[in-house]
Formats: structure tokens, C-alpha cells, sequence
């Protein structure tokens, strides 16, 4: 008992040396907070800024785990996510792979095996470039049916990234692929500040 | 100073043209909350509009607009809040009376929602197909009347036999994914 004592007052010395807090905003409605271990380890907390009753609100709770060798770098995240109200639930697990061959660029990929009681089952992707086009300015374009609310859905993402110190804002366009009279485009915005 | 002169005719043509594009381009929402919840700005920015929804009404709220709109071009989406008031043997005579009362509205044209999906706290299990049949009645109503432009929804919303939960909070209000759905439709009509 003395030792896992030990070892948890240890690994939490150490967590508060690297430690970094965060809060921010993902595309338009989900507010989170989050706390990193080591560039490692990420608990994340979403909550959305519906413009609805406190019991339409959604909560999701994110894991994730990072892992870097030389250029590539590999993120698991577990998530569940639920409605006040209890009336539906989400849960996943997404893995993302980023390459980075030079400075400037970057590719890539993500499978998010993805489950909500409304819609059950889907596997969900995403896939993109990302460039710096100059000192904070970069641009991102991707393809993804990760969905943005609950339903997945193919679509075609071209946006903006501002880094600037801790600050990034990062607008994009969300354009969909699929042949429908009934889809929108939407401009979406996220912002992340690092403590 | 002639140039200037051109200039400023040519401003005053300009702004006369968009004062009457404003006149054409200005509608009126009237039903029920799910048009009283809806940001039309949001949704129609290049249109003056005017929210008249009203949470709970049925077509008996719109009785009382009865040639309240001489010459507007109105869009309508009310129903939801009636289907318990009448049964299948008189569900044609509501669909006849429903599109009356619209009509005489007196509006230039009439965007007509067909009524949406529902799963919403005790809605019997066959509510959806009631609502199938008393949207099929409706839009053959429609058809008497020129002025009617007839938008099916239903057929969007619909998944599995339920309002599609993307597009819904709690089975009968829309959240911003199912207003975007409303949008894109109307502006397909609107063209």
C-alpha cells in the first residue's frame, strides 16, 4: 500500500511539472477544457453551447495517449459522450497517425470506429494535408465522415490555422460530398489556448 | 462634375432597384414552435423576414390571419399540434379545412411545409403514419390551389420510421442540423 502511495504521490510530482492546462472551442458549439501529462497524455472535457434547455445539452469525456518516433506521431483517444436527458449516448475510440517529412508539411490520417445509440455502428475516417504557408498562417484541407454533431457524413473540410504563441484559431469551411438537395455548407470555427 | 453626375444617377437607379428587390424578397414565417424557434436571419440573410410562430398553435391560430396577408409571399408549417384532435374517419375533412384556412390567408404565394416526423413523449407508435397519410391528403389539397407551393419535408426527416435524431433534440424541435434541412428546402423553392 506504502508503495503505491509512493508511486502515485511520484507520478504526480511529475505530472504537475509537465503538465499543461488548455480551454477552448470546437467548431462553433463545444467548449472544452483540457489537461496534458508529458505531451503524452490528454483528459479533455466537452461540454456543448447549444442554444437549447440545460437537459438537450451534450457532455463527452475524452482519453487520449500520444505517442511520438521521429516523424510520425500516433494519438488514441477514447471518448463517451452523453445528452443530459439521457435520450441517446455516444462512445469510440479514434486513432490518429500524422506524418511529418518536412517542417512545413504534414499529412494525416485518423480511424474512429464510432457508436451512437441512434445510429449504431460506424466506421468513421478522416484524411488531409496540412501546410504552413507562412510563419503563423497554415492551410488544412482534409475529407472526413467523423460526425460533427451525431450522423456521420461525408465531407470535405478546407480551412485556415493561426498559431500564434498559445493561441490557435482554426476556421474552415465544411462542404459536403455526397449528392443530396438537403445538405449545407458550414463554416466552422475552433480555438485552443494553451496555459 | 459630369462624371460625377453619371455617377450619382447611376446610385440612385442602383438603390431604387434594391428597395423593390427588398419588396420581393420578404416573407413571413407563421406556425408553430418549431417556426417560433427557428433564427430565419440566420438561415435567410438575404430576406426580410418576420417570425410569427407560435409555441403550441394548430390551424385554428391560423384562422385568425384570415386576409392578414394581401399580396406577402407567407411560409406556413403547422399541423403538429393537431393530429390528436381529430381521427382517421375526419382526417380528410381536416386536411380540406386546413388548407381553407391557409388559403385565406389571402398571401401572394404560400410555401407550405408538409408536417414533420414526430417522436415526442406518448406519441403513439403509429403517429408517423398518420402523419404519411394526412401529408399525402394535404398535398392534394395543395394542388386546388395555385398560389400553394408545396415543400415535402416529411420524406427528409424521416428515418427508420422516426424523425431522424440528427435533426431533432427531443422528437418533435429541430436542432440547428434539422433548420439548415428547412433552409436548403424553402431556398430550393424560393429560386
Amino acid at each position: 500500500m506504502k508503495k503505491i502511495l509512493v508511486l502515485i504521490l511520484f507520478v504526480s510530482i511529475n505530472a504537475v511539472g509537465f503538465a499543461q492546462w488548455s480551454i477552448g472551442l470546437r467548431d462553433n458549439r463545444y467548449g472544452n477544457v483540457a489537461y496534458e501529462l508529458n505531451n503524452k497524455l490528454e483528459f479533455k472535457l466537452e461540454h456543448s453551447l447549444f442554444s437549447e434547455k440545460l437537459q438537450f445539452q451534450y457532455v463527452r469525456a475524452n482519453v487520449g495517449y500520444k505517442q511520438t518516433i521521429k516523424k510520425v506521431s500516433i494519438m488514441g483517444t477514447i471518448y463517451g459522450g452523453t445528452i443530459y436527458n439521457g435520450d441517446f449516448y455516444n462512445v469510440g475510440l479514434n486513432v490518429t497517425a500524422e506524418y511529418k517529412p518536412i517542417d512545413r508539411f504534414k499529412i494525416e490520417a485518423a480511424i474512429n470506429p464510432h457508436y451512437d445509440s441512434g445510429y449504431d455502428y460506424s466506421t468513421c475516417y478522416q484524411g488531409g494535408v496540412w501546410f504552413n504557408a507562412y510563419k503563423a498562417l497554415s492551410i488544412v484541407a482534409s475529407v472526413s465522415n467523423i460526425p460533427e454533431y451525431r450522423k456521420a457524413e461525408d465531407r470535405a473540410y478546407l480551412g485556415l490555422s493561426f498559431e500564434v504563441g498559445p493561441l490557435c484559431v482554426s476556421p474552415r469551411v465544411s462542404i459536403p460530398i455526397e449528392d443530396s438537395s438537403v445538405k449545407s455548407m458550414r463554416v466552422l470555427t475552433s480555438v485552443q489556448y494553451k496555459f | 462634375m459630369r462624371k460625377l453626375l453619371r455617377l450619382l444617377v447611376a446610385l440612385c437607379v442602383c438603390m431604387l432597384m434594391s428597395c423593390s428587390t427588398e419588396e420581393d424578397r420578404h416573407l413571413v414565417f407563421i406556425g408553430d414552435s418549431i417556426i417560433a424557434r427557428w433564427d430565419l436571419e440566420e438561415s435567410f440573410p438575404s430576406y426580410v423576414v418576420e417570425n410569427k410562430g407560435i409555441s403550441g398553435s394548430g390551424i385554428e391560430t391560423i384562422a385568425n390571419y384570415a386576409n392578414k396577408y394581401n399580396g406577402k409571399d407567407i411560409v406556413v408549417m403547422v399541423g403538429t399540434n393537431d393530429l390528436y384532435d381529430f381521427d382517421d374517419s375526419t382526417m380528410i375533412e381536416y386536411a380540406k379545412s386546413y388548407l381553407a384556412q391557409i388559403v385565406e390567408t389571402n398571401a401572394k404565394t404560400i410555401y407550405l411545409y408538409s408536417i414533420l416526423p414526430r417522436s415526442f413523449e406518448g406519441d403513439s407508435l403509429s403517429i408517423n403514419q398518420r402523419i404519411e397519410r394526412l401529408n399525402s391528403m394535404i398535398q392534394s389539397e395543395a394542388e386546388n390551389y395555385g398560389n400553394v407551393v408545396y415543400i415535402d419535408a416529411y420524406s427528409y426527416f424521416i428515418a427508420d420510421g422516426d424523425i431522424n435524431p440528427q435533426y431533432s433534440y427531443d422528437g418533435l424541435h429541430l436542432t440547428p442540423y434539422g433548420y439548415e434541412v428547412l433552409s436548403k428546402l424553402l431556398n430550393s423553392k424560393l429560386r
